[in-house]
């Protein structure tokens, strides 16, 4: 090869090797059309969510008295300075959306980053254990699959006491399973492989094998489980947040707005419809991408 | 004559077939195999599938124990070694395996994969490894500019080229091939095969060539031992066992081989 880039052995010739695979990889993505839509959903959202102080007309929990229940500006009464409306205690729903923006990227990024973290340990740790241990980590969880994920989640805020923290907490203990069940099955597959062994032979330890021949190997599935356990998290959150037990009024959340504005479905419907609605395509977009990152890390599917 | 590096005496591995204790059958995969591996010289383990002569190669490479029997390191007993004697002892018997794309870790760069054997034994810095990662590449005939790619971008004789580098990363004096040729073209088979004559004169190692291809046995191999259902059936050097096979079965895997002299007739 001529290329002066990748002439030499160091740290440039490698870096053109990684933008490559990037390149590869976004072109397989560029296809699936709803994981592009999803992608740029979720962009929109974190700048949201990163800007809220400067997008945000008003605080989070700012109020108006003399602007209660006024209706989205488009509607007679309604008034640009208030964009989608105000709630009961006069507070702008457009800046309160906003800023549970920032919370909901917030619960959905902590929720899959824990669970996502221990999961993958227990599950990694359970292909290389001998079967007594093996067994036990994975009967764990199955009892824990068992239950209804919410239901679950409900005992845990439960015993706990509600709050956001718990109910994050809660949320991806739930999640925990199956990651577990996914790095497991992976790791079986690249155990009785011959560079594990090649590895072994040339003296490498347990931990090294397993974090940095194995792991990399599995993470296909887990991106995408990652990427949809974000939209599991997020409405597990919310519904959480809706029945009461997971983040407390006057936090900004969607799911405790939603459950906050339930009396006046009636007479102001924007109350309920925006935070509903923002769930809604959040969850969708997560989900799309999970798609869309499936079929784009699968390495049967080849393109032509 | 060269110095003895592996000694195999009695060499016997079983395996329990079924679950429960009492009733199983107990099944000899390997039974009282004895040789020796002479520096710089190749001994040839044959057989059909089932012979057992894969697992005296993962038993050599330590990747599985015996049941029974001593395995001598230059005059010392593996078996009976301390676990600091016997992970440098391991260090000198190193494997190559039949399949590279399978051998070689998918994500990891050529030189990554290279430099794993000298990191996790803390061998030299990171600058004194990529040097010994590109003089490796350069004796197996591939070039610097490899080091950055992964095995994907490699054809097969490529990836077994480099499978042979990181064999001989940490200089062992044994190297256990199991069957290194058998997955490649028969055009690549020849170009492997003198690579490793090659490196052998350079490195003066002792092979232990795993194969069921006798033709190819007969163009590497200066010892052949025959395996048959786990025991030794016969054990000389190359061109007495193909000239003169003693055994009967040493005389069917020969007849059963394809010839160009039966070919023709």
């Amino acid at each position: 090869m001529k290329n002066p880039a990748t002439s030499q052995l160091g740290r440039a010739g490698q870096t053109s090797a990684i933008i490559h695979q990037w390149l590869v990889f976004w072109r397989k993505l560029r296809l699936h059309r709803g994981a592009v839509i999803g992608l740029a959903i979720m962009v929109c959202l974190c700048l949201a969510a990163l800007l809220a102080p400067l997008i945000a007309p008003h605080g989070s929990t700012e109020q108006f008295r003399d602007a209660v229940l006024l209706p989205p500006f488009w509607q007679e009464g309604g008034s640009l300075s208030f964009p989608l409306g105000t709630d009961d205690v006069g507070r702008d729903l457009f800046s309160r959306l906003i800023f549970g923006a920032r919370l909901s990227l917030f619960i959905g990024a902590v929720v899959v980053g824990s669970s996502l973290l221990v999961g993958t340990v227990l599950g990694l740790f359970a292909a290389f254990s001998p079967k007594l241990v093996d067994d036990l980590i994975m009967r764990v969880m199955d009892i824990l699959l068992v239950f209804p994920s919410l239901l679950l989640a409900v005992v845990v805020v439960g015993v706990m006491g509600p709050g956001l923290g718990n109910a994050m907490i809660a949320v991806a203990v739930v999640c925990v399973p199956s990651y577990t069940r996914l790095a497991r099955a992976a790791a079986m597959a690249e155990r009785n492989k011959d560079y594990v062994l090649a590895s072994q032979g040339v003296g490498a330890g347990l931990f090294r094998i397993i974090f940095i021949n194995v792991l990399p190997n599995c993470m296909s599935p887990l991106i995408v489980q990652a990427t949809l356990g974000f939209a599991v998290a997020i409405l597990d959150a919310a519904a959480l947040g809706f029945l009461g037990l997971g983040a407390q009024p006057p936090t900004p959340e969607w799911g405790t707005m939603l459950a906050g504005a339930l009396r006046y479905f009636y007479t102001a419907w924007w109350v309920v419809t925006f935070p509903g609605l923002l769930i809604l395509v959040t969850v969708l977009a997560f989900n799309l991408l999970g798609d869309g990152l499936r079929d784009a890390l699968d390495p049967r599917i080849q393109q032509p | 004559m060269s110095e003895i590096v592996l000694n195999v005496r009695n060499l016997t591995r079983e395996f329990r077939l079924g679950a429960w204790g009492s009733s199983a059958t107990i099944l000899k995969a390997v039974d009282g195999v004895s040789f020796s591996v002479r520096q710089g010289r190749t001994l040839a383990i044959v057989g059909e599938s089932g012979s057992g002569k894969t697992t005296v190669g993962r038993i050599l490479a330590s990747f599985d124990n015996p049941t029974s029997g001593e395995i001598d390191m230059e005059g010392k007993s593996i078996l009976q070694m301390n676990k600091r004697e016997r992970k440098e002892a391991r260090k000198s018997v190193q494997m190559v395996f039949q399949n590279p794309l399978g051998s070689l870790n998918p994500r990891k760069t050529i030189g990554a994969t290279l430099e794993e054997p000298l990191k996790v034994n803390g061998i030299g810095t990171h600058r004194e490894r990529s040097v010994a990662v590109s003089a490796m590449l350069h004796k197996v005939g591939l070039q610097d500019e490899h080091a950055n790619r992964y095995p994907g971008s490699f054809s097969g004789g490529q990836r077994q080229r480099i499978a042979i580098a990181r064999a001989l990363m940490l200089q062992p004096k044994v190297i256990v091939a199991d069957e290194p040729v058998s997955a490649l073209d028969v055009s690549i088979q020849a170009q492997i095969l003198n690579l490793l004559m090659d490196l052998q004169d350079e490195f003066r190692i002792a092979y232990i060539f795993i194969s069921h291809d006798l033709s190819v046995v007969r163009h590497i191999a200066h010892d052949v031992l025959v395996m048959y259902r786990g025991k030794v059936v016969e054990h000389g050097p190359t061109e007495q066992i193909f000239s003169a096979p003693a055994h009967e079965y040493t005389r069917t895997l020969l007849d059963a081989a394809p010839s160009m002299r039966r070919a023709f007739g």
